[in-house]
């Protein structure tokens, strides 16, 4: 039995050579395009194809939050990444959303077809690159937490805020919350980044 | 009462009277009067009432006004505030039993000083002339007039006092006085008693007479009836004293007194003064013969204010002289002893030997023919033997009321003799002249020390507490004499030889000589001392040394005598003094100009009675050191007026009622009152004086400004008792200022007055708080300031940071989605070119659209590059680019394009940002255009001024409705999300039919 595949590329060339790429493999049934990641979503779980190759630059859903989406309907569903970024945060965000493999654009379609079989039978294929990654993320020492980490979503948010230059008042506007939590976040910042001051803050936040 | 308080002024004028010279001297009776007049300062010679308050002034009310005395200056008192000009005139004055001082003043009017509590009382009295008040322990006061008229005042209640109370009538002056048990005695008509309760109650019945009264201090009154002394008591006893009879029969008393002694004073209206003691009255000389006051002062000095010859201050003499007029055959003494029997013998200058004898010198006077007619010494020996020294007529003895001859006598046999000496032994010693030589007659033998002539005249012998016999010669050698031991110790020796006038031992084992013109010399346990008018000495010609029993040092010298502290030498050589202190005897005393006679020895006697005697050339001075130190303790100091700048601040009232714009000035409480004196000051001048009016011009003053100094600074003699001092810093004093007297005792007493000097503002501590504080501040304010410069420094550094990674990131994401996907599709499509090889047909498809593929692949990576280049950074080459893009763009698709670009474009950078989203937004609408708008025509315009870049693309297509299709919408929300990124906007302006209008407007920002 063919491994039904669909794909997820916002670029119309790439898209439509792939499409045809795909469709000619003998181990492969093509089964649906979408150019969007909404588009995905709506439509892949009817399809329900075995394997789901994902772009991750995609005009408004990202790929991650996509493969995200499809998973959770289809958890059965085989998510490859297929994009041009090969950044750590990417993957690793890629995998735990429930991607089964990571795979670069450079690779030879006749290897992208190859990683299709393998992910189908169980593999977790990866370009050489990223495996080399994912090996060197867990070889690495564990860094110190650094004091920005220490921070709470929330606070998180409003320094992020802040650094952008809006005023309480806005922030709070924002985030929907009253002046003084504002503030009292911006305390409990303060303290946890060992500053004076909001300029301070914001320094050790985009410095960080 | 309104009137009463205000400012009862001093007058501004204080006078002081030039010199210490009295204005006239009374010689040789027992009372010694010194008078002040008008050119001393005093106001009036006319003086009706005395008075003494309880600090010490003297008040002296005369009919020009009051005046207050310190023994120096008269200070005038104007009464201006509290009563009208009419009444200034004082007739009678009285210090009343609670320390006021009561004034019955011209044309009748009664004023009483009490501070606060002063008054004047005018109407509620008659305009007759004043005569008598006493004031009553039960808090009335009694005033009379003449004509009898008797007014009582109790608190302000004044009432008459009339016939039907008691009063008797008649025109006689009703007398008035008040005894020590405060009641009130009245004499009128011949009768005497006390006023009870307002009544007058009859005690005696005497002669109508004029009549005074004082107050006697064994009970009862002193009344003086005409001419007659009488004492009266309460039980109506009277004692007849006697009288006195003056040479004018109309004489009558004016004034009565009883002084601490108990004798009474009683002065007239023409024939001044008398003194009745045990012994009867006595006059006593005064400036003038009509006396109209009397007070004693509490030094026991008696006032009386006469009647146009000023004020009389009378004392007993300390100091008499006797001359002539005593019996001396001549003035000038030469030798001088006492004998056993108390008769003190001596021997004139001319040769006479004399004796006093009841007060009064006579010649001696020998019936037989060996009377030596040329005595030179006199001494006496415990056996009361009187041995006489002479002129080439040897030595003589008297013993028993004749001459007896004694052994040895042949050895003085016409010698001369000027020196004589009996020591304690026994022995008699005698300094014998051509040829010199000491002789000692010791038991009956004579031993002989001969000397060279060039010694001269042997004229001093003393004997030392060590038993040593000094000898003095007038070229200025001395010896000493122990034994059979003649030693030379003439302390001078090494000098010009200065004439030794005389020696004196002292019981502390020294020996003073008195030199003629090198002061006094002192050899003290083999140290010797000179003191001279350098060190404070009177004079430098001493003639005679004799101590008193009071520790003093008296001197006959050249310039008269004097007197100085035993101590004083002693501390003068331990240097603990500069000077010694010499207190002078002179005019102030009642003498006249006095120089000490020398020459012949014993010359100056100590008399068992402890009365000195000094021999001066016109009179022999018997100085009775007792009386001298009679009420003679140092006197308090009195703070008067603190003057900042010449002005007044504060001044002692006393009775007087206070300023309101001064502050008073307690009479000698420390720390009772706290001066505040301005910062800006220039000089505080304290003015104090001391009351002693026995010798006001002996008072010394010093005083000691605590905060600058510790030790004491004493005053200049004869200044204006005040001190001026200069500008004072910022902080607390105390001035203090004390008195001594004429004996060099510094009172306990002194007086203090604490200042402020309040700080200049930039002194407070408030200020230098505030300086601290704003120092403090402004570094802290300079030190955040610094940092946040810094930090945004920083930040700014970072935000280019992040915008870089940004840019970097963008351009990463445009090669990716770009380039990278027509790259990609370039490789798909040559895989599927690869699997097609065998159908040339296909194959040729896929190069073609590979071509394609990589031709947009190439003009992507132009945008990209286009963007990024620096040099394309200004709004021309931004316009060029994107115009040149929709040329060729819309060429290609067959629309028609028609540029409106401004003629000269601003030379404006635009950042890669900026001109990446500009160009994006225009190629987004251009392709809109192509895709959804199936125009024929597009007019791009671009407007440029000042304020904004305004890009307008315009077509002819068939717009579009309010709902434009998805993919309309998202390229539309895409070009005003990218304007809005870069702080523009995008409005897009659809017209169904007539196409649509894209305007694109960026506002430049200040730094763009």
């Amino acid at each position: 039995m063919r491994i039904s595949v669909s794909i997820v590329e916002d670029s119309r060339g790439t898209r439509e050579s792939l499409t045809e790429l795909l469709d000619r493999a003998p181990s492969l049934r093509f089964v649906s395009a979408h150019a969007n990641g909404e588009d995905a979503v709506e439509k892949i779980p009817g399809n329900a194809p075995d394997v789901v190759l994902m772009d991750i630059n995609l005009p408004k859903m990202n790929g991650i939050e996509c493969v995200h989406q499809i998973k959770e309907k289809l958890p059965k569903t085989h998510v490859l990444m297929l994009t041009t970024y090969e950044e750590g945060d990417l993957i690793f965000d890629s995998l735990r959303k429930g991607a089964s493999g990571y795979l670069l654009k450079n690779l030879p379609p006749a290897e992208l077809i190859s990683a299709i079989e393998q992910v189908h039978a169980g593999g977790a294929p990866m370009s050489m690159q990223i495996a080399r990654k994912v090996v060197t993320h867990f070889q690495q020492i564990k860094k110190p937490q650094s004091e920005v980490d220490k921070l709470t979503k929330r606070e998180h948010e409003i320094l992020a805020l802040l650094a952008k230059g809006f005023l309480y008042k806005e922030i709070a506007d924002q985030l929907g919350i009253s002046l003084s939590t504002v503030r009292a976040h911006l305390h409990t910042v303060y303290e946890k980044l060992h500053v004076q001051s909001r300029t301070e803050a914001v320094v050790k936040f985009l410095g960080r | 009462m309104k009137n009463v308080c205000r400012l009862l002024a001093l007058c501004a004028g204080v006078l002081f009277f030039a010199g210490n010279a009295p204005a006239a001297v009374e010689r040789d009776t027992e009372w010694l009067a010194r008078w002040w007049q008008t050119e001393e300062g005093l106001p009036d010679n006319t003086v009706n009432g005395l008075a003494q308050t309880e600090e010490g002034y003297l008040w002296i009310g005369t009919p020009t006004g009051l005046a207050r005395f310190d023994g120096i200056r008269f200070e005038n008192v104007s009464l201006t505030n509290l009563i009208a000009l009419p009444n200034h005139g004082i007739i009678t004055m009285q210090r009343g039993r609670h320390g006021a001082l009561w004034l019955a003043m011209d044309r009748g009017a009664l004023v009483r000083l009490a501070g606060t509590n002063s008054r004047a009382f005018v109407n509620e009295v008659t305009n007759l002339i004043p005569n008598g008040i006493a004031e009553g322990a039960d808090g009335t006061t009694l005033l009379s007039y003449r004509g009898g008229l008797v007014y009582r005042i109790r608190g302000d209640q004044v009432s008459q006092l009339r016939t039907n109370d008691g009063l008797p009538e008649g025109l006689d002056i009703c007398a008035l006085a008040t005894d020590g048990g405060g009641r009130v005695w009245w004499a009128k008509e011949g009768e005497i008693g006390i006023v009870t309760n307002g009544i007058f109650r009859v005690v005696q019945k005497l002669n109508p007479q004029p009549m005074r009264l004082t107050a006697a201090s064994e009970g009862g009154v002193w009344a003086c009836c005409g001419h007659q002394l009488l004492k009266c008591d309460e039980a109506g006893n009277v004692l007849d004293y006697g009288e006195f009879h003056p040479d004018n029969s109309g004489t009558v008393a004016t004034t009565m007194l009883e002084d601490k002694d108990g004798d009474v004073w009683i002065g007239t209206t023409y024939n001044g003064l008398y003194h009745h003691t045990d012994d009867g009255f006595q006059t006593v000389a005064t400036s003038h013969g009509a006396i109209l006051s009397l007070i004693e002062d509490r030094e026991g000095s008696i006032w009386a204010g006469t009647f146009g010859g000023g004020l009389n201050r009378i004392r007993p003499r300390a100091i008499t002289l006797d001359d002539e007029s005593a019996g001396l055959p001549f003035s000038s003494i030469e030798s001088i002893c006492e004998d056993t029997n108390g008769i003190v013998w001596a021997t004139t200058q001319n040769g006479v030997l004399v004796q006093k004898i009841n007060d009064h010198w006579q010649p001696f006077y020998n019936p037989g023919s060996d009377w030596p007619s040329n005595v030179t010494c006199v001494t006496a020996d415990p056996q009361n033997r009187i041995w006489i020294g002479t002129h080439n007529q040897g030595l003589f003895c008297w013993h028993d009321g004749k001459f007896i001859d004694f052994p040895g006598a042949e050895s003085f046999r016409n010698q001369t003799l000027h020196t004589l000496l009996i020591s304690r032994s026994g022995d008699l010693w005698a300094g014998q002249e051509t040829p010199n030589a000491i002789l000692c007659l010791h038991a009956g033998k004579v031993k002989k020390f001969p000397f060279p002539v060039n010694i001269r005249i042997f004229r001093a012998m003393i004997e030392d507490t060590a038993g040593n016999i000094w000898a003095a010669s007038s070229r200025g050698n001395l010896f000493r004499i122990h034994g059979d031991d003649i030693t030379e110790v003439t302390p001078r020796k090494s000098e010009t030889m200065t004439s030794i006038r005389c020696l004196y031992a002292t019981p502390d084992g020294a020996l003073w000589i008195g030199y003629a013109g090198a002061g006094v010399g002192r050899l003290k346990a083999g140290r010797y001392t000179e003191i001279d008018s350098g060190q404070g000495l009177f004079d430098n010609y001493v003639s005679h040394i004799v101590a008193d029993d009071q520790g003093w040092l008296w001197f006959g010298a050249n310039r008269g005598l004097f007197k100085v502290r035993l101590e004083d030498f002693e501390d003068c050589e331990a240097g603990k003094i500069s000077k010694v202190r010499s207190i002078h005897y002179g005019k102030g005393e009642g003498l006249p100009s006095l120089q000490a006679t020398f020459g012949d020895s014993p010359d100056v006697l100590r008399g068992r009675d402890g009365r000195l005697w000094i021999p001066m050339q016109t009179a022999l001075a018997v100085i009775d050191p007792e009386r001298i130190y009679e009420h003679n303790s140092p006197p308090a100091s009195l703070l008067t007026r603190v003057l900042v700048d010449d002005r007044v601040v504060a001044q002692y009232n006393g009775v007087l009622p206070p300023e309101p714009s001064f502050q008073a000035i307690p009479e000698a409480r420390r720390g009772a009152t706290r001066l505040k004196l301005p910062p800006d000051h220039r000089s505080v001048r304290f003015e104090f004086t001391a009351f002693d009016f026995s010798a006001p011009e002996n008072v010394r003053f010093r005083h000691r400004l605590d905060g600058v100094e510790s030790s004491w600074t004493e005053s200049e003699p004869n200044d204006a008792r005040a001190v001026i001092i200069q500008t004072l810093g910022y902080g607390d004093y105390d001035f203090e200022v004390a008195a001594c007297n004429g004996d060099g005792d510094w009172s306990q007493n002194t007086a203090t007055i604490a200042l402020t000097v309040t700080p200049f503002f930039w002194q407070t501590f408030w200020f230098r708080s505030l300086v601290v504080l704003a120092f403090t501040l402004s570094i802290i304010a300079v030190v955040r300031y610094v940092s946040f410069r810094r930090l945004r420094a920083q930040l700014r550094v970072l935000e280019q940071q992040a915008a870089l990674q940004r840019e970097r990131a963008r351009i990463a994401k445009d090669i990716h989605d770009d380039l990278g996907a027509n790259l990609t599709q370039i490789a798909y499509l040559g895989e599927l070119a690869n699997q097609d090889r065998e159908e040339p047909k296909l194959v040729g498809d896929r190069i073609r659209t590979i071509s394609a593929t990589a031709r947009q692949a190439v003009k992507a990576l132009d945008e990209i590059v286009w963007a990024v280049n620096p040099r394309n950074d200004t709004l021309a080459h931004l316009l060029d680019y994107a115009g040149q893009y929709a040329v060729d763009y819309l060429r290609t698709v067959g629309i028609r394009c028609r540029l409106d670009f401004p003629e000269s474009i601003p030379a404006r950078e635009l950042s890669t940002d900026l001109r990446h989203n500009l160009f994006l937004v225009v190629k987004e609408a251009l392709h809109n255009i192509f895709k959804h708008a199936n125009a024929t025509e597009v007019h791009l315009r671009v407007l440029v001024d000042e304020t904004a870049l305004k890009i307008v693309i315009e077509d002819n297509g068939c717009g579009f409705t309010d709902a434009p299709d998805n993919a309309l919408s998202d390229g539309l929300r895409n070009m005003k999300q990218r304007m809005a990124e870069v702080g523009g906007d995008c409005t897009i302006q659809g017209r169904v039919g007539s196409g649509t209008i894209v305007t694109v407007r960026l506002p430049w920002r200040n730094n763009d």
